[in-house]
């Protein structure tokens, strides 16, 4: 890279960075009673990097510092992707921040990180960049899990999500290397070369290299069996926080597993398609089980993002099949975003109170907010969760995994019991009298709380209502990725 | 005939050595074990024709990393460890069977391939000028990003370990 | 017995697999740190390995990487086992367990 062009392709990522880092500087030098610039600044940096990365939008594909990332539409939407659920979860966290006295500007400077993290999950092209921008997003997310420093059950999350994250990076370094013992090189086009390439047998380092990365992105997903520690850290973390787990997180582990398993490592498709299926099967299956005996809202949607984490891996072992490829993928980015808009919605609601008996008559409003939510999560009509539902098992009929659909199908049945039960809770239960119902007024009447249930309440109903505007956008950035 | 001599020695004070880490009651003595791990994988570097990195190893883990280890040990006042494994009464069986697959796997896995070709005489490793040229050039952007997760490591340091 | 590069690998399998079974077997989370070093570093033994039996010195550059993120991981996950200690005047992770899991 001889010219300063780079800044300009990089301009999304730079302005969040400088975002960040300029949040964490002001909040020392202003006055506490100012928090309101802080954050207005720290929004309006994501509003710009979101519109550096739409007149990016339209530009060619193309690599930059010797492969290490790739700017292209599937970058550029998963950049969008983060972007905004990094907004909507400092838009859900600010009444948060200021009843709970949390440090705000470390707060968005960790926020912002972890979205540059995602971000570049999904532009990494080389394992050893994709490497770095999962660590730069871990560790953000581990330690947002325990900003809550006067409460115990939050370092306890960060602890834990901690433990976890750092052995499974471990796996996922070992695996790295053993990839890069086979093929001689971390670049996923060289590698990729390499492959589809070599007429004589692999060297067998590669099958461990292949397996230990599974194990490794396994974790990032919540993938069963390696789906322990997501109901408590899910339970632990600032609830604005899990839902970003849920979503955000989540988001940029199927981003680099699309780009590291379907493209790349395609030639080994005999090899991972099996796990894959297997992964999926398992967490479906466990996640919904385990979330019909929850009492605790929090726990239940965990298990439940682990239980939508199965439905997505149907998709992606659908996708091994190349005449599916386009429709499979593209089903999972469509997933992703409607469980993104249902989620974060869900989760605002429950960082409201986690007390829901006859919430719906109190707060008519938002009730009626989280019963579109839930709907939405079983996969009722017209809701966004049915469409992604619908792309998803429609291409793994269409791919000739039809065991796979018909577990996934009897896994939705099994999974409106829970969510129906929260409906229930809302409408039918009487209220119990607590003491917070001031403070929880107070926050009903909060604006900036009420534009993200709008947000998403809305984006979940007209999403599922027009779903094939926003396909279009999927197909093109799916088509970049070849 | 002194390289082999030299690479059993080194390997088996580093395989003692991580044992004793995970073995040893007192926090404090697995941090000198793991020190001593740290030493001898430094004199395998050097026999791998890596000198530099012997040398970073050093310097970095042990005279940056664990002596925050040794820190945080003293900060908590830890003494020894009452009871070393888990008191839950769940079987360890599944997490044997684990363990011995994947060190299994591994080794065959590796067996597998062909390491044949012996340490070539004439290698004399890269130079510190190759490495950085390398580093500044191709590996560039990650290396910048290197910058953001420390700083991030270094706020959130001070966030989660500052008295309220 | 010539040594090659297939020695240098199983060493690291082994530290690796040590690794592991301190973080499974442990309760302590000092050592449950340490041995994910131990882990971290045998990831490195075997880089180093690989980086000459390639003869191509991008396999340095990783560990470089990899010492670096170790010790971002270290700065953190100290940090986290300090405020928790603040809390509750324990480093063993069965006593870390107001989360019912």
């Amino acid at each position: 890279m001889s010219n300063i062009h780079f800044i300009f392709y990089l301009s999304p990522l730079i302005i969040l960075i400088f975002t960040a880092i300029f949040v964490l500087l002001l909040d020392v030098f202003i006055q506490k009673n100012n928090r309101r610039l802080i954050f207005s600044i720290a929004s309006l940096g994501v509003i710009g990097s979101a519109a550096t990365s739409l007149q990016l939008w339209n530009g060619d594909a193309l690599y930059l510092f010797h492969e290490a990332i790739r700017l292209d539409k599937f970058s550029l939407f998963f950049t969008f992707l983060s972007l905004g659920l990094t907004l909507l979860t400092a838009l859900s966290s600010y009444p948060l921040l200021q009843k709970n006295n949390w440090p705000l500007g470390e707060y968005l400077f960790f926020l912002l990180s972890a979205c540059v993290g995602m971000s570049l999950m999904a532009w990494a092209t080389d394992l050893i960049t994709l490497f770095i921008s999962l660590e730069i997003m871990s560790l953000a997310v581990y330690i947002l899990t325990g900003i809550e420093r006067e409460r115990l059950t939050s370092s306890e999350g960060a602890l834990k999500y901690f433990l976890l994250g750092a052995f499974s990076t471990a796996f996922l370094l070992y695996g790295i290397t053993f990839i890069y013992a086979a093929t001689g090189s971390t670049q996923f086009s060289t590698i990729a070369h390499f492959l589809m390439s070599s007429k004589y047998t692999l060297p067998p380092t590669i099958y461990i290299g292949l397996g230990l990365l599974l194990v490794g992105v396994g974790f990032k997903i919540s993938a069963v069996p390696f789906h322990m520690w997501v109901p408590d850290v899910y339970e632990g973390a600032p609830t604005p926080i899990t839902a970003l787990m849920a979503t955000g997180v989540k988001a940029a582990g199927f981003s680099a597993l699309i780009r590291l398993f379907l493209v790349t490592l395609s030639s080994l498709k005999p090899q991972w398609g099996v796990i894959i299926i297997g992964f999926s099967i398992l967490t479906m299956t466990v996640g919904n089980i385990a979330a019909l005996v929850q009492n605790n809202i929090k726990r239940m949607l965990a298990y439940s993002s682990i239980a939508h984490a199965g439905y997505i891996l149907i998709a992606l072992a659908a996708a091994q099949e190349t005449r599916v490829f386009d429709l499979a993928t593209s089903s999972i980015l469509f997933y992703l975003i409607a469980y993104s808009f249902m989620t974060i919605g869900a989760f605002t609601i429950v960082s409201f109170t986690q007390d829901l008996n006859g919430f719906g008559f109190k707060h008519p409003y938002l009730g009626i907010a989280m019963t579109i939510f839930m709907l939405s999560l079983i996969g009722v009509p017209p809701t966004v969760g049915f469409m992604g539902k619908f792309y998803i098992f429609s291409s793994a009929l269409k791919g000739g995994f039809f065991w796979l659909a018909i577990i996934g199908i009897i896994n939705s049945v099994i999974a409106s019991y829970y969510y129906l039960r929260v409906l229930v809770t809302l409408y039918m239960k009487k209220e119990t009298d607590t003491a917070s119902s001031s403070l929880s007024s107070s926050l009903a009447s909060s604006l900036v709380f009420n534009s993200v249930l709008w947000i998403t309440a809305v984006g979940t109903l007209l999403v599922g209502l027009f779903p094939s505007s926003v396909f279009k956008i999927i197909t093109k950035s799916i088509t970049a990725l070849l | 005939m002194a390289h082999t001599i030299i690479f059993w020695i080194l390997a088996i004070m580093s395989v003692v050595c991580a044992l004793g880490v995970t073995l040893h009651k007192n926090p404090v003595v697995s941090a000198v074990f793991l020190i001593g791990s740290f030493f001898a994988l430094a004199g395998l570097y050097v026999e791998l024709h890596a000198p530099f990195l012997a040398a970073i190893q050093i310097i970095v883990y042990v005279g940056a990393i664990m002596v925050l280890f040794v820190f945080v040990m003293m900060l908590l006042n830890l003494g020894r460890d009452p009871d070393r494994f888990s008191k839950e009464t769940k079987p360890r069986f599944p997490k044997y069977l684990a363990l011995f697959l994947l060190v299994g796997l591994l080794i065959s896995f590796i067996h597998l391939t062909s390491f044949s070709r012996a340490l070539p005489e004439a290698f004399h490793g890269f130079s510190i000028e190759n490495i950085a040229t390398l580093l500044f050039s191709k590996y560039l952007f990650p290396f910048e990003l290197l910058s953001l997760l420390l700083l991030i490591a270094m706020v959130g340091g001070v966030i989660l370990a500052k008295k309220k | 017995m010539t040594i090659d590069h297939s020695h240098y690998l199983i060493l690291s399998a082994l530290l690796f697999t040590i690794g592991v079974m301190g973080v499974l077997l442990r309760r302590n989370l000092i050592i449950i740190f340490m041995s994910i070093e131990l882990m971290l570093n045998s990831v490195n033994l075997a880089l180093v390995s690989i980086s000459e039996y390639l003869q191509a010195p991008d396999a340095q550059i990783f560990v470089f990487f990899v010492i670096t993120v170790a010790a971002a991981e270290a700065a953190t996950g100290l940090a986290i086992v300090i405020s928790l200690f603040r809390q509750k005047q324990t480093t063993n992770i069965d006593e870390v367990n107001q989360l019912k899991g």
